[in-house]
């Protein structure tokens, strides 16, 4: 063993850096924590790791469900009128919103509004509302369950179609939770060594927004950099690509600029 | 019915953590309202309504890692209840001193969805071999559907970043990967890729420090 200076190779700030991602497991991370325990240098580095990592994560809107199983969990009573999970948009100030919740703002009256998923219960109904606010031009239909307990149908709306050849593939949908989906609704389904793929068109150099599958899943969750207005759905071997290599279908999405 | 936003509760129901801290309440750069620590302490004392309050800030951040982690909802729901579940029954655990409360929520949260995928990609596998599955998604095409994720700003920093720094963050972050697995996906020796993230993470700390973003 070569002689260092004092601590010098002591701290395993490789490691911990991994650690950090949770990418480092069994033995390995045992050893970074027990190390942990005792650095108190170390255990500085790993807070400021994780609060980097942190302010790359983007706060979405979590479904409304999420809330009352947390208060199912930790209160045997729901109180009628409990807070609404994350109602309004995050008190940061450097915190940008997904394009999708904001796009659900700027959704105008003449695009189609159909039933997407059916949440229980009253807290379900305020995440509704916070999600339609400002279209007012969304029904949303409420029924009273046996038990006294509200069930509503919620609505997904369509913020653009993608077509070739003048047929509609596909259409991009955003559910009351913010969440877009392209949902195929006229692509044929690929055999299992190619895929589809989405992609912004926007700039000078389409991105991939992700691979889509073969078209056998109908609908496929997808995110939307905020300002997304060009998109495009080409075919790829398996795996997708990093350009596109046959575009078969583009759309104009109606998120705001 | 039509349902107007007159119908829409208080967007926050925590007059009585507001009042009890009133006292050493102090205005934080971002919010006012109690500070997170003191909504911590209240938690001990066993408040609900703190835990509605800290879920009403930091939920999405949560939800926002978990969802990028899992890309599965019914995953990410259970991460999400999970991390609030457990602050509430051992709220302890947070340090103040450590930390601040949103980037160890979010490091709770990923360290679940990490584990929530790393056994559903096992069943996952499982489901590949009888062929139910179509195969991931190449790693540069994985690591660009993450990077498309990010806020501008954040974007912006990370771009700064040399791209095999980039990746291996990305990957192991978002993709949820072990720096072995990301290693072999991108074709370089383990050791590197852990010193890749350690510079990449020294790297982006600095430059979102000089965007004035961190606390």
């Amino acid at each position: 063993m070569s002689f260092t200076r004092p601590n010098a190779g002591d701290h395993p700030r490789d490691d911990l850096a991994a650690y950090a991602l949770d990418a480092v497991d069994g033995a390995e991370r045992q050893a970074i924590e027990s190390h942990l325990a005792l650095c108190h240098s170390c255990r500085r580095e790993l807070a400021a790791h994780e609060e980097v990592l942190s302010r790359m994560v983007v706060d979405e809107r979590p479904p409304a469900t999420v809330w009352d199983q947390i208060v199912a969990q930790t209160r045997p009573q729901p109180q009628a009128g409990a807070p609404e999970a994350d109602q309004r948009r995050p008190a940061h100030d450097d915190v940008v919103p997904l394009a999708t919740l904001e796009s659900a703002r700027h959704l105008s009256d003449e695009r189609r509004a159909r039933p997407r998923r059916r949440l229980a219960g009253a807290l379900a109904m305020a995440a509704a509302v916070v999600a339609v606010a400002g279209i007012g031009t969304v029904v949303v239909n409420e029924m009273v369950g046996d038990d006294g307990g509200q069930d509503i149908e919620v609505v997904a709306e369509t913020v653009g179609v993608i077509s070739g050849d003048g047929v509609e593939l596909a259409e991009v949908t955003v559910d009351e939770a913010g969440a877009a989906h392209v949902e195929f609704t006229g692509a044929s389904t690929l055999d299992a060594d190619h895929t589809y793929q989405l992609w912004s068109t926007d700039g000078a150099e389409p991105v991939s927004l992700g691979v889509l599958g073969t078209g056998s899943d109908r609908e496929i969750e997808v995110t939307l950099p905020e300002g997304t207005t060009r998109v495009a759905i080409s075919e790829e071997p398996a795996g997708g690509s990093s350009q596109p290599t046959t575009v078969v279908g583009q759309g104009e999405l109606s998120l705001p600029a | 019915m039509v349902v107007t936003t007159a119908e829409r509760p208080d967007a926050v129901r925590g007059t009585a953590v507001a009042t009890r801290h009133a006292d050493s309440m102090r205005l934080a750069d971002r919010q006012t309202g109690p500070m997170d620590e003191e909504l911590v302490a209240a938690l001990v004392a066993g408040d609900h309504d703190a835990l509605a309050e800290i879920y009403r800030r930091y939920g999405g951040a949560v939800w926002g890692v978990a969802r990028r982690v899992c890309n599965d909802r019914t995953l990410a729901e259970d991460v999400t209840q999970t991390v609030f579940v457990d602050l509430w029954r051992r709220p302890e655990r947070f340090d103040p001193s450590r930390g601040a409360l949103r980037p160890w929520l979010v490091a709770q949260a990923h360290a679940r969805a990490v584990d929530a995928v790393r056994s559903e990609s096992a069943r996952q596998r499982r489901h590949e071999r009888e062929g139910q599955y179509a195969p991931p998604p190449s790693p540069d095409v994985e690591a660009a559907a993450h990077l498309a994720s990010l806020s501008e700003d954040v974007r912006r920093a990370v771009d700064e970043l040399p791209s095999d720094e980039r990746d291996a963050i990305v990957l192991a972050y978002f993709g949820g990967h072990s720096y072995r697995e990301t290693a072999a996906l991108l074709g370089a020796p383990e050791g590197t890729i852990k010193s890749r993230i350690r510079r990449g993470l020294s790297v982006l700390r600095r430059a979102l420090e000089a965007q004035g973003m961190t606390p």
